[in-house]
Formats: C-alpha cells, sequence, structure tokens
C-alpha cells in the first residue's frame, strides 16, 4: 500500500502523468481537481515524512496542508488494512 | 405559421419548431439535406423551439424567446438573432442534459481520422481557424462542442455550423463565396454573428476520431511567425478541464476521461497570424502518417 | 398511435413490464413527459430494477442514463453540503435536514433518482437570524429579490430567501415550519424536537411517519402542484416502508397537527393511483374520514392533475382542476386581506410580465452558458 493511498479521502481519484510533469487528484465529493507538481513518488515520500514527523521544506508543508484543507487526503494516514 | 421539423444532427435527434420565417430559411440553408419533415425520425431526442415573444414584444423591438421543451432557459433576443439563439439553444441543450459523453467547449477537427481540440475563449480566432481547416482538407467535428466517448476516449463528430464574429464574417466570405452562410445576427453579446456550414464528406462524417492533439490557440496580428509552445500533461489537463462543461457531473468518469486524452495527445499553446501555418504545423508534426 | 397520457405513466408505475408495449415513438413522448414531471431518474431506477431497462432502445436507454447520472453525482454533494453545514450550525443550534437531501442521507427508496435543486432544513424561528449570520460568514449569500418577495418571505412564509454557495452553487432554503405561519396552520415545535431519527452521519431528519406527513401536508396544502405525480410517488415509496406502529403513528401525527383530511386524502390517492395496499385497521380509520363528500371531491380533483401540466397532456378539465387547487392552496394559507393584497400584487407582476414579456423581473443577465458549469440547471 503506497503512503498515498494510506492518506486518500473516500471519493477521490488521482492520476499520475507519464511525463512525470505532476499528479492530479479529483475529489469527486467536491468536484474540487487539485494538481501538484511531484511526482506520485515524490507525493509518497512527502507524504511518509509527514507522518514519521520528518521536517518537510516550506513548499511541501504547504501542499500537503492544501491537500488536507481541501479534503484530498486525512490529517493522518488510515489503520494498514488487515 | 408554425414549420416544425425533424433535424438529424447526429448523435442527436432534434425537432425544431418556430413561428420565424427567418430562422426556417436559415435552417434549409445549413442543414440542407438533414432538415426533415416532422414525424421522419423514429425518435426524438430534444424538443427546442424558436418563437416570437409574446406581448409587446411581437410588436414593440420584436424578440425571439428559445424553449427546450417546455422551459426557457435563456432571455429573449432581438428577432434578427433569432436563427443564432437557435444554434445556442441546442448547445445549451446538450450541455444540459448530456452526461453519457465528456463535452468539451472546444472546436474539433480531423484529418485521417486524428482529432485535434481546440479549446479557447472567444476572440481567440478560434473558429476562423476552424472554418480554414474545415474547408482546407480537414473535417470538422465541432466547432463549439468536442463529444467526447468515456469509455474509447475518441471524439464523437456533432457537426454543427460554425459561428463567426464580426471582422472575421468578411474574411470567411472573401475565402469560400460559395458556402453557405446564415444571414448576420447584429449586436448579440458576442457582436455580429454568422454561422456557416463546413463542407461534409459522406464516407467519414460519422466516424469517431482518435484526439492527438489539444491545442490552444491565440491569434496574433503583431507577430510574424508562428509561435509553438509545448504544454506539459498537468497543464494541459487544468485547461481542458476549465472547458469541460459537465466535468463535476460526470465525476470520475469525466476525470479519467480527460486523463487519458491528455495522455494520448500532444498539447500546444500556439500563437499564429497565418492559419496556413496551423495547418502546417499540426499536418507535419502532430499527426501520424500511416 | 392513441395520445399518451397521465394513465401511461401511472401504468408505468405501477406495473413497469408495460415498458415493452411502447414503441420508440411513444417513448420520444413518454421520456418528454418525464423529464417534464421530474420523474425521469425514478423511473428509470424502477425499469432497472425490474431489468427492463436493457430491454428498451438504446435512444431511449441514454435519456434516462443521463438523468439517473445526475442524481447520482448529486448525492456526493448533498452530503457534502450537508456535511458543511451541519459543522457550522449543528452545535449553536438545533437543525433538521427536511425533504430531498433528507432522502439522500438516508439513501431509501425516495432517495434513489429523486430530483431537486434545494437543500432544505429546519431551525427554529429565534435561530434565524443568527444561522443566517453564521452562513454569511462562510460564502453563503441571498439573491437580490425585489422588495414584495422579500416581505412575502419575512412576515408571511415559513422560510427566508434562499441561499446560494458562492463556491459549490449550492442552493439552501432555512425553514422555520413547514406550513406559513400566516396561515394559522403552523405546527408545534414539538413536531420537529419529538419526531425526529439521526441519519449514519450524525444529522438529524425527521422520523419516517413525520418525513411522510410533510410531503403529504407538500403536496395537498400548496398552491403549487407542477410536480404532483412526483410528490405522489414519493408519498408511495414512503408509505411502503411503513410497519403498523408508522401506520398509527402517521395518523395520529396528522391528527395531532390538524392534517387529518390531508392525512387520508395521500392514502387515498395513493391507493387509487398507484394501487398502495394499506392494513385493513388503517384503512377502516382512513376510510371514515374519506366519506365525506368534499374530501371526496378534493381527491378526485388531484387525480385529475397528477402529471397533466404538459401540452401533450393537458386538457381543458385538467387546467380547470389546477386552477382550482391554486385558489385552494392561497386561500388555505392566506387570511382574507393578505390573500387580496397578495393576489393583486401577484396579478400586476403578471400583467405586466405579458405586456412587457417573461424577463422584466429579472435583474442579472447570466451569460449565455454560465450557470452550466455548476450543474445548477439540472433541476
Amino acid at each position: 500500500m503506497s503512503q498515498l493511498s494510506r492518506f486518500l479521502q473516500a471519493g477521490v481519484h488521482v492520476h499520475p502523468f507519464s511525463d512525470r510533469s505532476g499528479t492530479v487528484l479529483f475529489n469527486e465529493k467536491t468536484t474540487q481537481m487539485l494538481t501538484v507538481f511531484f511526482t506520485q513518488d515524490k507525493l509518497n515520500q512527502v507524504l511518509s515524512d509527514y507522518s514519521q514527523q520528518i521536517p518537510l521544506s516550506a513548499d511541501e508543508l504547504s501542499m500537503v496542508k492544501s491537500l488536507i484543507r481541501q479534503e484530498f487526503i486525512y490529517q493522518e494516514p488510515l489503520q494498514q488494512a488487515s | 405559421m408554425t414549420a416544425t421539423y425533424d433535424v438529424l444532427i447526429p448523435p442527436f435527434n432534434f425537432r425544431v419548431q418556430t413561428d420565424i420565417a427567418l430562422v426556417e430559411q436559415n435552417l434549409h440553408t445549413l442543414y440542407g439535406q438533414q432538415v426533415l419533415p416532422e414525424g421522419t425520425l423514429p425518435f426524438i431526442d430534444y424538443h427546442i423551439a424558436v418563437r416570437h415573444s409574446t406581448g409587446l414584444r411581437r410588436w414593440f423591438r420584436p424578440q425571439a424567446s428559445f424553449f427546450c421543451d417546455q422551459h426557457e432557459p435563456l432571455k429573449p433576443l432581438h428577432l434578427s438573432q433569432a436563427f443564432a439563439m437557435l444554434e445556442w439553444g441546442m448547445n445549451w441543450t446538450i450541455a444540459a442534459h448530456e452526461l453519457q459523453h465528456v463535452i468539451v467547449h472546444s472546436g474539433i477537427l480531423a484529418k485521417h481520422n486524428q482529432a485535434i481540440l481546440f479549446p479557447a475563449p472567444p476572440g481567440s480566432g478560434k473558429s476562423t481557424m476552424s472554418a480554414y481547416l474545415a474547408f482546407n482538407g480537414w473535417r470538422l467535428l465541432s466547432d463549439e462542442m468536442a463529444v467526447i466517448d468515456p469509455e474509447t476516449f475518441e471524439a464523437i463528430p456533432f457537426a454543427r455550423p460554425i459561428c463567426l464574429k464580426n471582422k472575421s464574417i468578411d474574411l470567411a466570405r472573401s475565402w469560400f463565396p460559395d458556402a453557405p452562410f446564415s444571414t448576420v445576427a447584429k449586436d448579440t453579446h458576442k457582436g455580429d454573428v454568422i454561422h456557416l456550414s463546413a463542407p461534409l464528406n459522406e464516407d467519414d462524417r460519422f466516424a469517431p476520431a482518435r484526439i492527438k492533439g489539444i491545442v490552444f490557440p491565440k491569434y496574433n496580428p503583431d507577430i510574424t511567425d508562428i509561435q509553438i509552445t509545448q504544454l506539459n500533461q498537468s497543464q494541459a489537463m487544468h485547461e481542458l478541464a476549465d472547458n469541460a462543461f459537465n466535468f463535476s457531473l460526470m465525476a470520475h468518469r469525466g476525470f479519467k476521461a480527460l486523463t487519458h486524452v491528455v495522455e494520448q495527445a500532444d498539447s500546444y499553446h500556439i500563437e499564429y497570424r497565418d492559419a496556413a501555418d496551423v495547418k502546417a504545423f499540426l499536418e507535419q508534426e502532430v499527426l501520424e502518417y500511416v | 398511435m392513441s395520445k399518451l397520457g397521465q394513465q401511461d405513466l401511472i401504468r408505468l408505475f405501477v406495473m413497469p413490464h408495460t415498458a415493452l408495449e411502447y414503441n420508440e415513438t411513444q417513448w420520444s413522448s413518454i421520456v418528454q413527459l418525464l423529464r417534464h414531471e421530474k420523474l425521469l431518474a425514478r423511473y428509470g431506477h424502477r425499469l432497472a430494477d425490474h431489468h427492463l431497462l436493457e430491454e428498451l432502445p438504446l435512444s431511449v436507454q441514454h435519456h434516462f442514463n443521463n438523468a439517473m447520472d445526475v442524481t447520482t453525482r448529486h448525492i456526493h454533494q448533498v452530503h457534502h453540503t450537508v456535511k458543511h453545514i451541519h459543522r457550522l450550525l449543528g452545535e449553536s443550534y438545533q437543525m433538521i435536514v427536511l425533504k430531498g437531501a433528507a432522502y439522500t442521507l438516508l439513501g431509501d427508496a425516495v432517495s434513489r433518482g429523486r430530483i431537486y435543486s434545494d437543500i432544505d432544513i429546519w431551525v427554529q424561528q429565534s435561530d434565524i437570524a443568527g444561522a443566517e449570520q453564521q452562513l454569511k460568514l462562510t460564502g453563503w449569500f441571498s439573491d437580490e429579490i425585489d422588495d414584495y418577495d422579500d416581505r412575502y418571505y419575512r412576515e408571511w412564509a415559513h422560510e427566508i430567501p434562499p441561499m446560494y454557495h458562492g463556491g459549490t452553487g449550492a442552493v439552501l432554503d432555512m425553514h422555520h415550519n413547514i406550513v406559513p405561519p400566516v396561515s394559522g396552520r403552523a405546527v408545534d415545535v414539538s413536531f420537529f424536537t419529538q419526531h425526529i431519527e439521526v441519519t449514519s452521519s450524525g444529522v438529524k431528519v425527521l422520523s419516517l411517519p413525520a418525513r411522510t406527513l410533510h410531503s403529504t401536508i407538500h403536496l395537498l396544502f400548496n398552491e403549487e402542484c407542477e410536480y404532483a405525480l412526483r410528490d405522489l410517488t414519493d408519498l408511495v415509496l414512503m408509505f411502503e416502508q411503513f410497519s403498523l406502529d408508522d401506520w398509527d403513528g402517521y395518523l395520529a401525527l396528522a391528527e395531532q397537527t390538524g392534517f387529518a383530511r390531508e392525512g387520508v386524502m395521500a392514502i387515498a390517492l395513493c391507493q387509487n393511483m398507484l394501487s398502495l395496499s394499506v392494513p385493513e385497521a388503517i384503512a377502516k380509520q382512513a376510510g371514515r374520514i374519506q366519506k365525506k363528500v368534499s374530501t371526496r371531491a378534493l381527491v378526485a380533483v388531484y387525480q385529475r392533475i397528477m402529471a397533466s401540466s404538459h401540452p401533450l397532456v393537458a386538457n381543458r378539465i385538467s387546467k380547470v382542476c389546477q386552477r382550482f387547487i391554486w385558489l385552494r392552496g392561497h386561500y388555505l394559507k392566506m387570511p382574507w386581506t393578505l390573500l387580496l393584497y397578495h393576489m393583486m400584487m401577484k396579478a400586476y407582476r403578471s400583467t405586466a410580465q405579458i405586456v412587457l414579456g417573461r424577463h422584466i423581473f429579472t435583474k442579472t443577465d447570466p451569460e449565455l452558458l454560465g450557470t452550466l458549469k455548476t450543474g445548477q440547471d439540472v433541476k
């Protein structure tokens, strides 16, 4: 299970672009779409650091905060599915 | 006198009713063989009408009203704009009801069944370019509404007349003097507008096309050479979603379809002065020849 | 081909298998009628449940699918918006979600394919101003309306002018009663505090009998009956969920709130038109009230107006009946002096509209395709 999917809210779809220009998230509940200019690997890394409370750069932190605020991801990762 | 026709505009069947002679006349000019006697088509998708507005407006600064069945979604316009109103009303009807296709506010033309989307705001010269291409070997799928199948990600033709504005009216008339033009609707919210039917090729007029390119055009009379900027997929996705009418209602099907389109197409921002430069670029660098 | 009408739509609801009897051209009109009655999605689900949708011509399926998709997508947005409103108001005020949005939150039979454009909530009358203020701080605003309409809402109605959310385009109707207090028939606050249930998301809605009574009053105590068949199918789908206790609760509540006549009329209409079967004891109890000539006559009037407004099916009798119900609705709701003023004002407005064209009272000029992105037009 990737870091990203542990954080994703229900009804959020993710597409990492093949040209590695970014990753787009779509929340079908709010119909908001958001692009982060990170590859999915990078996004996973940032979220993993965030959940382990490893300090993030200002940009990274503000991206995580936006994702939370706009209801794409949860504040805390979900429990690993058993 | 009220006239009623079945109008075949694949993939939809319309029943069009009007008591305005100008509308009837333009309907025949622009849709030709697609205008059929009432009752010819077994199934009607949408019942629409353009009629004289009632009350004083029948005589004093007369207006035309558009109806989608019993519903009047648009504000009435001056009588001389009645045919343009029918065209915009059809756009409204499709955009307000259709959720089985992704609908993008965009011109779309194809050559060798490879399509290019031209999503662009008014004033970008998009329609003039559509007209140029449509009369120079390309096939017009639509001037204003690209209809995309969410399963195959292919564009489906919904061929409607091209809507030209202001200065491009004279330009188009000089380019294609014999083409079927509507009468001019003066002083609409888009300025003076005219509708023009593109030539139809019986062989492939209903054929879907794979989307090979997404081009955001901008007409700029002050440059000499065409200027081309390639967009990355993230940028293209956002620009495209901005132009998708029913994106939020299509929910994840719409999202999936647009990401696929962006993945399978190359995207460009183009500034041009001469539509022939755009054509050359598309044919030489974007389309694949088999 | 014989003329299609009300009977066809009713038969199709009660006996979905009759769907297979129509040809494509007849379906053309049925789709048109159902769309007009806001029933396309509900019938689509019903046909799909009976495995009949896939038997129909593709052109017909297409329109049912469009309509069902709109309502399905709507579910997410309603959950989301209600969550937002509840977070905002739920702690400070008693708040109940009513009508369509409540059905959606519960996800029961009535919710499937139910089309509505507004989210309706109830708060106590004394809380209205505070709640309105609270909402305005977070992106909700009220539309400009003319002074007459504003006064109508503030002084005489049971709700305040609709509020819109700037970002999502959602529409919120805030009520403090289910009928206008000016009618003298407003229900007691206990109706909203004692007959509630809590949804899985922690939001309060009326109990099944109370929801059904609210829907009854909406259909039978209103001057507008535009979507009467939709409202009647709402009722039958709720009645079909009733336990014996719910039946008793419904009739008792109707009696307590002074809507006993409307209560039995709703049962009679569902029995007569949509083949609802009712427990014997309840039928007996209802039958006593229903015996009155005036009630039976009124039931007959309502039967005429179900799904009869479209020009394809309208006739002289249905128009007379609609006019009668409009008058009755006003008569029920307004004290006489007010009625005169209200009708005069409306009459002036409609005269002005006939003379000057319909759009004289619209203040803003929406851009031609401007409202489409938010999907507001799919009411």
